[in-house]
């Protein structure tokens, strides 16, 4: 075998060195991604973790109980105003005291694992990087750390650390397009009991004179026709649902727009102006949650989602009509 | 643990500083002690006025109440704080020999002249780079955790999109139920000031 031949072997063996194990850990940071999506929903457990962001603390509790009746779980703060979130088969309620109102909306059914993490695709593959990029200790558990990075800067990225045992998640990193960690998720305390008790899912709040906000139109449509579109597009990102439904603050029907990149996804609202209710203009931000409010043709536009807040303006500034 | 000690331990966990294994143990009894979770108010209420992440109008009422509740606190405790961030923030070394009523009212020199420091720090924990939460540039309106709208009936609206975004979503969402962590986590104005012990809000 000449010479050229054999340097043009060694160099071909060397790349596939460097590129085989970037493959091996993209896929076992999919399966790691699985395991965690199976045991967030499938296993009982209860424990306190704090919310970093903004470098403030929250403190949390949550309980979750899954059985043959299927999920049940409760998020509250210790912290603060006493807001909690309940969730069973049929309803979310999220009890807000300090703006005294009630939000009530009917529980989605869960896919048992999320589809962008079923088969990571190659679409996802193109705009965020899996990698599982060490071990770590959290709550007195062992834990892998799974990175999950973006190839630009119109998506976060994040770290998760998952329990060695039951891939459980034990802490979260939301990181923005600067590589800056702007929320943080950890568990101080964390345990698997073989039963809940029944009581651990009960709200302790008595919130019979806070306004209620129920969502009583179930019924999710699709729009008769398709007036509205997003005439620039965030790179990688497409419109994967598009229905009309009301809300559980009231008012018109709104248009829902879904985007996706496979794994973020961003929603916009647009609904009629309406004289009764003020008007939201400019963006607002609650942690990675980024939202943004403009007026387009006498029609109120509202785009949420866990993206940057560049993002959610592009996308809310180039809602149109379609041609 | 002497009070000292927590003290520091307390100021190095606003910094970002702590050691895992001591923030655990504090962490659990900032669980379990209103009276601690109000002293880390109070700290983190400090460390913003000292890394200017306070609204940038600042009125005398705001400078006395500061200067009280940096009063309140051990001198060791403030200047703990203080030397945590001194590598960190040059400002900090300057203040650092001042008393409560003087670190209030440099705050307000420093505000005036629109002083800014953003800054950033990296560790190396495990093999695992681990970037630190960065304090940044906050304009007067960013609150941390809200819609930093100051008006009930957008921001009931906006949890209303937030809650059918969050279920809309959730076949692509991993999280569960801590994907509402924001919105259990959050506050308000109005709650900061009825809060007890509360300080967030001092304006």
């Amino acid at each position: 075998m000449s010479k050229p031949v054999l340097v043009f072997l060694a160099s071909l063996m060397t790349s596939l060195g460097v590129v085989f194990p970037a493959v091996a850990s993209s896929i076992e940071a999919s399966d790691w991604l699985k395991r965690m999506a199976i045991s967030i929903k499938s296993l009982n457990y209860q424990g306190s973790f704090i919310y970093i962001h903004d470098r403030q603390i929250e403190l949390m509790h949550i309980v979750h109980q899954a059985n043959a009746q299927g999920e049940h779980e409760r998020l509250y703060s210790l912290n603060g105003a006493p807001r909690e979130i309940i969730r069973d088969n049929n309803l979310l309620t999220c009890i807000l005291p300090d703006n005294k109102s009630v939000l009530v909306e009917k529980s989605r059914p869960r896919k048992y694992i999320p589809e962008a993490l079923l088969n990571i695709s190659d679409q996802v593959k193109l705009h965020y990087q899996f990698a599982v990029v060490g071990d770590d200790r959290i709550a007195g558990r062992e834990a892998k750390v799974v990175s999950i990075s973006p190839r630009d800067h119109f998506r976060y990225g994040y770290r998760l650390w998952l329990d060695k045992t039951n891939a459980m998640l034990l802490k979260s990193d939301v990181v923005n397009e600067r590589g800056v960690v702007v929320e943080q998720l950890m568990f101080t305390q964390l345990e698997f009991p073989e039963k809940i008790d029944a009581q651990a899912l009960q709200a302790r709040n008595t919130s019979n004179n806070f306004q209620r906000f129920v969502l009583n139109d179930q019924s999710i449509k699709a729009p008769a026709q398709k007036y509205w579109t997003i005439l620039q597009m965030p790179i990688g990102f497409q419109e994967s649902m598009h229905t009309v439904h009301g809300l559980p603050t009231g008012g018109a029907p709104v248009v829902h727009l879904v985007l996706s990149d496979g794994l973020a996804t961003v929603s916009v609202y647009i609904e009629k102006s309406q004289n009764t209710h003020k008007s939201f203009e400019g963006a607002s931000s609650m942690g990675a949650m980024n939202a943004f409010g403009t007026t387009i043709e006498n029609h109120q536009i509202t785009v949420v989602g866990e993206v940057p807040r560049d993002t959610v303006m592009m996308i809310g500034r180039s809602v149109g009509r379609k041609q | 643990m002497n009070e000292n000690k927590i003290h520091e331990q307390l100021s190095a966990l606003v910094d970002d500083e702590l050691a895992n294994a001591e923030q655990t143990m504090l962490l659990h009894r900032l669980l379990s002690e209103e009276e601690l979770r109000a002293k880390l108010m109070r700290y983190q209420l400090m460390h913003d006025a000292i890394t200017h992440q306070l609204p940038a109008a600042l009125d005398a009422k705001f400078l006395q109440r500061l200067s009280t509740q940096i009063a309140q606190e051990p001198v060791l405790a403030a200047s703990a704080m203080l030397a945590v961030g001194a590598m960190k923030n040059n400002f900090s070394r300057i203040l650092k020999p001042l008393s409560g009523a003087a670190i209030a009212a440099s705050v307000a020199l420093f505000s005036i002249l629109g002083v800014r420091q953003l800054w950033q720090n990296t560790a190396v924990n495990h093999g695992v780079t681990d970037t630190h939460l960065a304090t940044s540039q906050v304009t007067a309106k960013r609150r941390g955790m809200r819609w930093d709208l100051n008006q009930r009936d957008i921001e009931n609206r906006l949890n209303s999109y937030m809650v059918n975004h969050n279920e809309t979503t959730s076949g692509t969402n991993f999280n569960g139920i801590m994907q509402y962590f924001r919105m259990v986590g959050y506050d308000t104005d109005d709650n900061a000031q009825n809060a007890p012990n509360s300080t967030r809000n001092l304006k």
